[in-house]
């Protein structure tokens, strides 16, 4: 008898039944992860000579990220090796940097101050020494990065204030560049389609790179009001171009959709032409835009484009 | 009453280099204005006992799980945005060599910030380009904001 | 050594700020503790300036290193020497070894290299107005020479460009003699240094002003570059800037406490009413007053 001293139901609760037989083993499993860290449980520690401490031990690789944090992977500069000649950033100097140079330069001015401080806070607190010139060469660079900061604020009230003044000024800076535009010679085509480009980037938001469009009631406007200049372009050299501009209501391309057809055509007397014919057809057939429908085509057209595009880089 | 120390009539080099009020703890003399420095300034995080915590109100970036572990909220994380066409040839200052440029703005009432300035930039650049102005002579010391 | 890490944070700076600036009744002991408290070779022999007071720009400085200046008082006086430097704590200038040195123990820790010995002889600063201007002018008794003289003073007109200073800087007349311009001296010349960008670089231009539709700055860059919440942009106050702004209200005197209990006291009285009895005795009186001036 196993159970000499027990409760009287110690033994029936105890007994094996077939219920409680032990389960078989598991299989043993296939794909188990070998452990990421080994560690002494391992027994892979085995005893060896000390090492003594030198610098020679320790190896650093030359892009270690920390070496940013070293002028020269110096441990440090001496006052003389020090540039404390020259001069901060001036607003105006920053002001012709693009935005990019801008950040490029406040990097590395964030890149330099952290050399600086920290030489500076070793040679306060362990190395002893003259830390002025530190301290006031890494003043110099703050100076920089405030202005940089102060340059794109600047800029941005700039933008916005002429935006708000522009809706003012908006028909005499249109006039004169229509003026200019239409006045340049058949020679400089060339020169006078770059600028309209500048021009209907510049007010319009039309971009050159089809993908970088944002359509928006503005950008149908811009469309009209270009496809509609580029008409009167070469009205004056062709007769047939005139009547056809005659013909259209207010001197101009009033529908999205034609204005659309002029606007992808090339800088040419023919293309222009072939152009024309298609709005004719375009009439003739009564295919309009509504205007509440106009932003919604005109995406529809430059994602077409884009896609046409993407197809056919060669075009 | 107390008498005057005789040292502060004294000049001999000696006194002037020696000042044995003014000592560190280790012997070395100190040279300062004031040894005790001033007590009413708030103290920093590297200060205070083992209880102190101060922070530097920019932890919280995330919480902890059930399980002990940490999920981090990147968008509470603090990033430094790389610039995308790095520029390494702009360094943090300027040579003392080179003009220290001006802008002026005469006409504009507004300074940097006049919208006719702002049309009169852009009505050059949609008629020439990006043609670099005159201070991108390296002489120039003057030109129009 | 230890001096903490107050040069990395902003922390109290402030307040070491108003150390700074002691109160006006104490600022000739506080200068007084700060000379004694300073060791021989660290003292200026001049007093120091006010960092307000300092001097910045030509017109104030008068005398640029390189320019020739007579001593006018000390012991050194009527030595012609040479500007080599100025000292911006004092606005003083230092001379060059024609001028006056003294001669200071200087702690170890402070040794110049290859010095020797603790006694070392450092230039002093002079004042402004103990110097005056030496320049060569032209002789009027001998046509074609030059004389050098000393300048009383110097005054200062109109400007241009300086291309070795490469700024504006003004024309320096003799005082009383405006047209006897005395130019300004050549600065030293220097190296480009390590953290400076090269002048090609510095000045080329990648701005243009391109667009009225697009802004010229990528809409995430604004939080770094402009604070949204800043108390000079939101354009409304907080209940913590009106408590600000708004005085408390002052707590009565004796006087005026004493004075509106008395109105209130006053205020309950009863005001007596006008009767029928009354209004006959004045009627009567103003007829009795009336029939005597009538009569008359």
């Amino acid at each position: 008898m196993l159970f000499q001293r027990g409760l009287s139901t110690t033994a029936r609760v105890s007994a094996r039944t077939k219920f409680t037989r032990p389960k078989p083993k598991p299989p043993k499993r296939q794909n188990v992860r070998p452990p990421t860290q080994t560690t002494h449980h391992d027994n892979t520690l085995r005893i060896q000579a000390p090492i003594p401490p030198s610098a020679a031990n320790i190896q650093c690789p030359d892009d270690h990220p920390l070496w940013q944090f070293f002028a020269d992977k110096k441990f440090m500069r001496s006052p003389e090796e020090l540039d404390v000649h020259s001069r901060p950033w001036s607003v105006p100097e920053l002001r012709r940097k693009s935005f990019e140079d801008l950040h490029s330069l406040w990097y590395t001015c964030l890149k330099e101050r952290n050399i600086l401080a920290r030489e500076n806070h070793l040679l306060r607190n362990a190395v002893g020494g003259q830390q002025e010139f530190f301290e006031q060469v890494a003043e110099r660079v703050r100076t920089t990065m405030w202005r940089i900061r102060h340059v794109l604020s600047e800029r941005d009230w700039a933008f916005r204030n002429a935006q708000e003044a522009f809706s003012v000024e908006k028909e005499s800076f249109v006039k004169d560049f229509e003026k200019e535009f239409l006045e340049l010679s058949q020679e400089q085509d060339g020169e006078a389609f770059e600028r309209l480009s500048r021009f209907q980037h510049a007010i319009f938001g039309i971009n050159e790179f089809i993908d970088e469009n944002l359509v928006d009631r503005r950008f149908v406007e811009g469309l009209k009001y270009v496809a509609t200049l580029k008409l009167r372009k070469f009205a004056s050299r062709d007769e047939e171009l005139l009547n056809f501009l005659a013909q259209c209501p207010d001197q101009g391309i009033l529908d999205v959709g034609e204005a659309f057809v002029l606007f992808t055509s090339e800088h040419k007397l023919e293309s222009v032409k072939e152009a024309c014919d298609a709005i004719k057809e375009l009439r003739e057939r009564g295919n309009y835009v509504p205007r509440s429908e106009e932003v919604d085509t005109v995406t529809q057209y430059i994602q077409r484009l884009a896609q046409a595009q993407l197809e056919s880089p060669a075009l | 009453m107390k008498p005057t120390s005789i040292n502060c009539f004294q000049q001999s080099p000696i006194n002037l280099l020696t000042r044995p009020w003014k000592r560190y703890r280790d012997g070395s003399l100190f040279y300062g204005q004031s040894k005790t420095g001033n007590r009413r300034t708030p103290i920093t995080t590297k200060q205070g006992n083992k209880t102190l915590y101060k922070g530097t109100r920019s932890s919280g970036v995330g919480r902890h799980t059930r399980y002990g572990g940490y999920l981090i909220n990147w968008n509470r994380v603090r990033t430094f945005v790389t610039p995308k066409n790095y520029n390494t040839d702009l360094k943090p200052l300027v040579s003392h060599n080179v003009p220290e440029l001006k802008h002026s703005f005469k006409g504009y009432s507004q300074g940097s910030l006049d919208s006719q300035l702002y049309f009169e930039k852009l009505k050059e650049y949609i008629k020439y380009g990006k043609v670099p102005t005159a201070a991108s002579d390296v002489n120039c010391h003057v030109e129009r904001g | 050594m230890s001096t903490g890490y107050s040069h990395l944070t902003k922390v109290g700076a402030r307040i070491l700020n108003r150390l700074n600036n002691p109160p006006e009744h104490l600022k000739p002991f506080v200068s007084k503790y700060t000379k004694r408290s300073v060791p021989e070779f660290l003292r200026p022999e001049i007093d120091e300036v006010d960092p307000k007071d300092a001097f910045e720009t030509e017109k104030q400085w008068k005398y640029m290193p390189g320019d020739r200046v007579v001593i006018t008082r000390g012991k050194q006086r009527g030595n012609i020497c040479v500007v080599k430097q100025h000292d911006r704590i004092t606005n003083g200038f230092i001379l060059d070894e024609n001028g006056p040195t003294k001669t200071v123990p200087v702690p170890k820790q402070f040794w110049l290299e290859g010095q020797k010995t603790h006694m070392l002889t450092v230039p002093v600063a002079l004042k402004q107005e103990d110097v005056k201007l030496v320049a060569d002018v032209d002789d009027p008794q001998n046509p074609g020479h030059t004389k050098t003289v000393a300048v009383r003073d110097v005054t200062f007109s109109g400007s241009y460009y300086d291309p070795d200073y490469k700024k504006m800087m003004p024309y320096r007349q003799v005082s009383g003699e405006t047209d006897l311009v005395i130019p300004w001296p050549k600065p030293e010349q220097h190296e480009d240094g390590e953290l400076a960008t090269d002048a090609m670089v510095a000045r080329e231009q990648t701005f243009w002003v391109e667009s009225l539709a697009k802004n010229p700055i990528p809409e995430a860059a604004f939080l770094t570059i402009r604070n949204p919440h800043s108390k000079f942009r939101r354009g409304k106050l907080t209940t913590k800037d009106i408590s600000k702004l708004v005085a408390p209200p002052m707590p009565l005197s004796d006087v005026k406490k004493a004075r509106l209990a008395e109105r209130e006291q006053l205020a309950q009285i009863p005001r007596p009413t006008l009767t029928e009895e009354d209004k006959n005795l004045i009627g009567d009186k103003i007829y009795e007053h009336l029939k005597e001036y009538v009569g008359r």
